[in-house]
């Protein structure tokens, strides 16, 4: 069986070239002493440049550093040091035996490097992008189903669906007529009938908002587009969901963020972004999960449940987002956005913190998650108070 | 065990390999189990360093030893063990790690997965849909067949030209016997072909009988488990159903006798005939209390002690002791006077079998108190 043209490989040759640092850079590690100067210095710079290749070929050189945990920094040549640092540690300290394992019987492990580096930044912008990785993998999703399904056809690029992969209603469709397509008034029409179900809607039922996303994409075909870069509709569509959950920090209209009561409640369910070290994101992705079994678990009726599961999901994409920590978004447009309704919000932000409390205890005593310090105080940038 | 043992001893649960076989693969191979009956035989799951971790997979973290993995169970199949290379054991996991997987795969089996919902996020990602595709797919795929070195000896075994006949067919001399040579070698070699042929069935049927002996024991196996599971939850309900019954029965008890005590307690009736004691202090002149008799179905003896001493308590303290034995039979605070003289109280006629008692009264205030009077009393049976 021949593996050379699988697409995981040949991205890793193209990438690696026939380098061989990675590979005389491990097998000179010794693991109880430090990694000789000159060869490190090397090491990282072409760790750098990998990371900088991946960093383009997911379409996060030109979005903030926050995307991938890089927080405090406005330029990515500064955020990149942090970020390959960090890189460095993911693949040759934690990893390191895993590839000396493999040197075992491979002459070269450079392209299991370059695979390291994208498994480390996939995880980074799932755990710190929540709203746009999650956008991006129930489109992704959509359209491979499509593609299955026969609907779409890949006219050139990545069979597997990235960015630059261009797609045609015919197998026959000119792949140049999807330049320069403008689907925002698409997106923004499908986000008005797939939120918030798009973004909180996740595990075992994130296939029902595929689904309803792939019918969603016979639109375009309707509207006369034969062609699309996958590109030119992610963008959009991801720029759309974003500038929603920012309008729910808007407060110039002097509306109050909280309505009397509900600020109590919600302080208590207040959870906080995680520092990127790894015991503290596993302890911060165990009481996700935890909060998530428990509401699974409650004995109340489904359509509560999924409330109760919706809300959560908000949380925990705003606790990550971006914009966490800059604003206390309005219950008002909560319930709007979540599509629910407002004077149940009360209780269910008791029941999440009750759910939370009792995870705390189950897990650990380290704070992922504390309460607000003060009155409705506002805090630092890594916290939101919903 | 020294590192050279270690090296040298055979694969065992919990040791990481890695195989020639999906060396494109980035994989590495985790023993988890030895089949039962059958040592030779080893059950392996690919594990690898991709932290997206679906529903069907373990999970070690890097605080483990050999972390961080993922150890993908649903890719798990029984390996030869003599594929396993022990120059090529590269780590050995924690036994709880061993112990998840192993859990996992039954699960798996039982098509009851437990897993955490993040993990089914894992499963919806389509970076694991390409992981499980490109990678866990074919690595499973490739040692799944039969090893290289293992067919080509097997087919030697079989197809090797026997020296015998080779010097049978040197040996003839004319066109005849030439061709009887030809015709019995063709029918040598289809006989050795048909030899072949039966052997690789009955080897295939040896092996499909083997591996339903095997089936058949791992199905037993689990029915066995099953079964004594079953009888284990099965006792636990009932002894959970006993102690469930015997606290509804003991709450019924009190529950009745609550409501007896509460009819009695409802039960007032007027009471006539009551008896009645008026008692002075006791006067050192006189001689012995009369004797007070008790009506048979007198239940209270009515007490009424005049105070002689003046002075005025907030509350008066009754201390009733048998005269012979000096030993305490009851005593009571919260008296106060119900007329400008007397205290009364009411005795259950329990308390006052036929005897002399003494009584002593005192006057309780601000903590301290003070003896207003003694009194004596002789009870008598009707």
């Amino acid at each position: 069986m021949s593996i050379a043209g699988l697409s995981w490989r040949k991205e890793e040759e193209d990438t690696a070239a026939g380098a061989r640092v990675f590979t005389d850079f491990v097998r000179s590690l010794d693991p109880r002493g430090e990694p000789e100067p000159r060869r490190l210095a090397v090491v990282r710079d072409v760790l750098r440049a990998a990371l900088r290749g991946e960093l383009r070929r997911r379409g996060l050189w030109t979005a903030p550093p926050d995307y991938v945990g890089v927080v405090g920094c406005t330029s990515w040549d500064e955020a990149l040091e942090e970020l390959l640092s960090e890189c460095y540690a993911f693949v040759f300290v934690d990893r390191l035996r895993s590839l000396q394992a493999q040197l075992q019987v491979k002459p070269n492990i450079d392209g299991l490097v370059f695979l390291n580096v994208r498994h480390f930044l996939h995880e980074r912008q799932k755990e710190s992008d929540p709203l746009g990785a999650q956008v991006f993998q129930v489109l992704q999703s959509a359209v491979r189903a499509a593609v299955a399904a026969g609907e779409l056809h890949v006219l050139t690029g990545d069979a597997r669906i990235r960015n630059e992969t261009v797609l045609g209603f015919s197998p026959d469709a000119d792949p140049a007529s999807a330049v320069g397509r403008d689907l925002r008034a698409s997106a923004a029409r499908w986000n008005d009938a797939l939120l918030p179900d798009l973004v909180t809607l996740r595990g075992r039922r994130e296939a029902e908002v595929v689904e309803r996303l792939r019918e969603r994409l016979a639109d375009l075909r309707d509207e006369g587009i034969a062609a699309f870069r996958f590109k030119d509709l992610i963008d959009p569509l991801k720029a759309d969901v974003r500038t929603r959950w920012a309008a729910l920090l808007d407060h110039e209209s002097g509306e109050p963020a909280f309505e009397r009561g509900a600020d109590e409640a919600a302080r208590s369910v207040r959870l906080v972004r995680p520092d990127t070290s790894f015991e503290e994101r596993q302890l911060y992705r165990r009481l996700v999960a935890c909060v998530l079994a428990a509401i699974e678990r409650l004995d109340v009726n489904e359509k509560t449940r999924g409330y109760l599961s919706t809300l959560w999901q908000f949380l925990r994409v705003q606790a990550m987002g971006a914009a966490a920590g800059e604003g206390r978004p309005s219950q008002r447009r909560i319930g709007d956005l979540l599509g629910i309704p407002r004077e149940r919000l009360k209780d269910f932000y008791k029941t999440l913190g009750r759910l939370l409390e009792e995870c705390r205890a189950a897990n650990s005593g380290k704070p992922s998650v504390t309460p607000l310090p003060g009155e409705l105080a506002p805090d630092g940038r890594r916290g939101i108070a919903p | 065990m020294s590192r050279q043992q270690r090296k040298e001893r055979p694969p065992e649960p919990g040791d990481l390999f890695v195989l020639p076989e999906t060396a494109d693969f980035p994989v590495e191979w985790a023993v988890l189990e030895l089949r039962l009956g059958d040592r030779s035989r080893l059950l392996a799951v690919p594990a690898d360093t991709n932290p997206l971790a679906g529903s069907a997979d373990v999970e070690t973290l890097a605080s483990e030893p050999a972390g961080p993995l993922s150890l993908r169970c649903r890719f798990g199949l029984w390996v030869d063990a003599a594929r396993f290379d022990r120059a090529r054991r590269t780590a050995v996991l924690d036994p709880d790690a061993v112990a998840r997987a192993v859990a996992k795969r039954a699960e798996i089996e039982a098509g009851e997965i437990n897993a955490s919902p993040l993990a089914y996020e894992a499963d919806a990602d389509p970076e694991y849909e390409d992981w499980v595709r490109e990678v866990l797919a074919p690595a499973h795929s490739l040692l799944s067949q039969p090893a290289l070195g293992a067919e080509r000896s097997t087919r030697a075994g079989i197809l090797a030209p026997s020296p015998v006949s080779r010097r049978r067919w040197t040996s003839l001399g004319n066109p005849y016997a030439l061709a009887a040579a030809v015709l019995l070698l063709v029918t040598l070699g289809l006989a050795g072909g048909l030899v072949w042929q039966t052997r690789t069935i009955a080897d295939l049927a040896e092996k499909r009988h083997r591996s339903e002996q095997e089936l058949q024991q791992e199905r037993e196996r689990r029915s066995g488990e099953l079964r004594q599971a079953e009888e284990r939850h099965r006792k636990e309900i009932a002894e959970r159903d006993r102690q469930a019954r015997e606290t509804i029965d003991q709450d019924r008890q009190r529950i009745g006798d609550l409501e007896t005590r509460l009819q009695a307690a409802g039960r007032l009736r007027p009471l006539v005939n009551a008896p009645f004691a008026y008692l002075a202090p006791r006067d050192p002149v006189r001689g012995g209390p009369d004797a007070i008799t008790l009506p048979a179905g007198a239940s209270y003896l009515f007490v009424i002690l005049t105070v002689a001493d003046l002075r005025s308590f907030p509350e008066y303290r009754l201390e009733i002791l048998s005269k012979d034995s000096r030993k305490p039979i009851w005593a009571t605070t919260g008296l106060h006077k119900t007329g400008a003289t007397e205290v009364s109280v009411a005795l259950p006629r329990a308390l006052l079998p036929a005897g002399d008692y003494r009584l002593y009264l005192r006057g309780v205030k601000g903590g301290k108190t003070e003896q207003v009077g003694e009194y004596e009393m002789r009870i008598a049976e009707e």
